[in-house]
């Protein structure tokens, strides 16, 4: 099943009765991509960039403030519950955090259960019980977990139990939020198999949220980055990477330890690593939102916001001097 | 030498039984030098950590040992009173969760001037002030004047764990501790962050004891690496030699596991991935802890538990498969 998103904004009103400050969060700011089924975007950027407001607009836990998500031949744009409630079952989410994700007074059967009733299957003792053995055995957990309660299981159990849960209404589309990120790294390794393997054997479309570039790197089709809101730049997972247009990317990938990222034989990166912080949501600069972080800022950066547009290379990019660059 | 931690245990006692989270661990740490003790969780790393300065409460833990000995004088031995003097004067801590380690309630400046005050009574609030502003400048944040009078949610995630490092260096302490500082942020941010601890170093002598999950890490900023599994040190050496040519198969599994950015190879055919999980500490297998995860396992492993014996000058290892293991 295919995901289009078209120019989906969210904005948190700040302040409320007690408080001076009014003000708007602007959270996400007319994002659009394009997933086709199978294929896995992954979506980097820093905290506080948006990433997680995406997932949770995507599957329907926050109301878009504006803009469209069309999943398959389904259009929603009122973002209302009842608007979403024919397509929960399509789309699905895997959460970050392994530990308070689970409900700790639910044994895993009866947590891998609970999206059956929530879908309305009428499924038998037996069949839910065999549906729920599949889904452990999908997810690499022996059927003994069953009977047993999140405390009792490690992190990367309790991982893989998310997974079997987001699964088990068998949707087409899996939106994950950072799910490797709480876990070690010789747990990380098994856990991005498995995605891996999903990714092979049910023909998922996914979106993947992640800061680690290494992960995104590893995972993904196409790769979108985000910046306070706004994708400024987006293509190929291999091109973008290889060969990044944007100074945010190309900062971003010079904060990889070194030896591991782009530049695998230890030299130091021809990039500048990323220095201080993005400004404040609220209070958007006029001009492009990385200004103040820049290495290759122009004037005209600091009062006209850049557009996506397409570069040479086959990427997009959000930039003044690599989209329309000055005749010297 | 600057610490000596000599057979150093740690148990817990436990509804179950007893736990041994650290078993007799040695090791030392020289004026200046950064050692790196890595791990998966459950490992014993950090309660090694607290148990340096009793930090870990007692009961139900019980620490134990011929001695940790800070410049010669024994903390394990040490009255209370001098134990609060070393703590914050001498060792400091940095922990990895920064939005737990504030206190919510306490602006910025006041908390960083607790520490100072708390180490010189004769200092006056005023100048502790003028100190705590001087720490957030060494920490790079800008307009520490004004972040002073602020409370820790009004600070990003980064900043605050340079709040907390701040407060570990403004008393100029001889050992900084660092757990797992910058596993709970964004890549951009841990490499600002390590890159000041680094920073911090060069300009005194300080030594750092860096403990973290994450071997990429620790590469190019240690001096000496310590692997630990299952409350006992597997491996030591210089950290170039470790990671280069690494004689323990956990260790090697470990530097297996990181994820190498755009692996056409790992996309294809899966990532390698340290199979199993760590066992039960309260059920310790007999003969080798690491057995059912090895690949170069042996009869005797299943019996006989190996030393810490050294393998080449400097270079320690706990496995009788060492051979079989640095040839490969």
């Amino acid at each position: 099943m295919s995901l289009q998103v078209d120019k989906l904004v969210k904005e948190f009103p700040q302040g409320g009765l007690w408080s001076s400050a009014a003000g708007v969060v602007h959270a996400l700011r007319g994002v659009s991509f394009h997933l086709k089924k199978g294929e896995t975007l992954a979506v980097v950027g820093e905290s506080g960039c948006g990433k997680s407001t995406l997932a949770k607009c995507l599957v329907g836990l926050l109301p878009a403030t504006q803009g469209s998500i069309r999943i398959g031949d389904s259009v929603i744009d009122g973002f209302s519950a009842k608007a979403w409630q024919p397509l929960r079952g399509k789309i699905q989410m895997v959460f970050q955090d392994p530990f308070s994700s689970l409900n700790p007074r639910l044994t895993i059967g009866e947590i891998l259960e609970e999206p059956f009733e929530l879908q309305h299957l009428e499924l038998d003792r037996g069949a839910r019980e065999q549906k729920v053995r599949k889904l452990l055995e999908t997810v690499g957990l022996t059927p003994s977990v069953n009977g047993r309660f999140p405390h009792e299981l490690s992190g990367g159990q309790r991982q893989r139990v998310g997974i079997a849960r987001a699964l088990a209404v068998e949707p087409e589309i899996l939106v994950c939020d950072e799910p490797v990120s709480a876990l070690d790294v010789s747990i990380q390794a098994q856990i991005l198999n498995l995605f891996l393997k999903l990714q092979k054997e049910l023909q998922l479309t996914m979106v993947f949220i992640t800061h680690d570039l290494r992960v995104a790197s590893l995972v993904s089709h196409k790769v979108a980055v985000f910046y306070l809101g706004e994708i400024v730049e987006e293509g190929e997972t291999t091109t973008v990477f290889s060969n990044p247009r944007h100074p945010y990317t190309k900062s971003l990938l010079a904060s990889i330890p070194k030896g591991l990222g782009p530049n695998q034989n230890g030299e130091e990166s021809r990039f500048t690593p990323l220095e201080g912080e993005p400004p404040s949501p609220v209070n958007l600069p006029p001009g492009c939102s990385f200004y103040s972080r820049c290495f290759q800022r122009e004037d005209r950066c600091l009062t006209q916001n850049p557009a996506l547009k397409p570069v040479n290379g086959g990427q997009k990019v959000a930039c003044w001097p690599e989209t329309d660059p000055l005749s010297t | 030498m600057l610490l000596d931690v000599k057979n150093l245990s740690v148990d817990f006692q436990t509804s179950e039984g007893m736990l041994s989270a650290v078993c007799s661990v040695s090791f030392s740490i020289g004026e200046g030098e950064t050692l790196a003790v890595v791990g998966e969780s459950g490992c014993g790393k950090s309660v090694l950590a607290l148990s340096l300065c009793r930090l870990a409460a007692e009961p139900p833990a019980t620490v134990s040992g011929e001695g940790v000995f800070l410049n010669g004088e024994n903390l394990l031995t040490m009255p209370q009173e001098r134990l609060r003097q070393i703590r914050g004067k001498q060792i400091a801590y940095v922990f990895q969760d920064p939005q737990i380690s504030l206190n919510p309630v306490m602006r910025i400046g006041d908390q960083i001037a607790e520490a100072l005050l708390n180490h010189d009574p004769a200092l006056t609030k005023a100048s502790a002030a003028i100190k705590a502003v001087e720490g957030l400048r060494q920490v790079k944040i800008a307009e520490p004047e004004k972040r002073l009078r602020e409370y820790p949610h009004q600070l990003s995630g980064g900043m605050r764990q340079r709040v907390l490092l701040a407060m570990a260096i403004v008393l100029r302490p001889a050992l900084l501790i660092a757990d797992e500082p910058t596993t709970a942020l964004d890549v951009s941010v841990q490499r600002q962050i390590l890159d000041l601890i680094d920073e911090k170093k060069r300009d005194g002598k300080m030594a750092v004891l860096f403990i973290t999950h994450d071997l990429s890490l620790v590469g190019e900023r240690a001096n000496r690496i310590m692997v630990m599994y299952l409350g006992k040190v597997v491996e030591t050496g210089n950290a170039a030699e470790v990671l280069s040519r690494p004689n323990h198969p956990y260790t090697q599994a470990l530097i297996k596991s990181i994820p190498t950015f755009l692996s056409a190879d790992a996309k294809a055919n899966g990532f390698f991935s340290l199979p199993g999980e760590i066992p039960n500490p309260l059920a310790r297998p007999q003969g080798c802890a690491f057995q059912n995860r090895c690949a170069y396992v042996a009869d005797r492993c299943r019996k006989e538990e190996p030393h810490l014996e050294e393998v080449t000058p400097g270079r320690f290892a706990r496995c009788f498969e060492v051979s079989r293991v640095a040839s490969s």
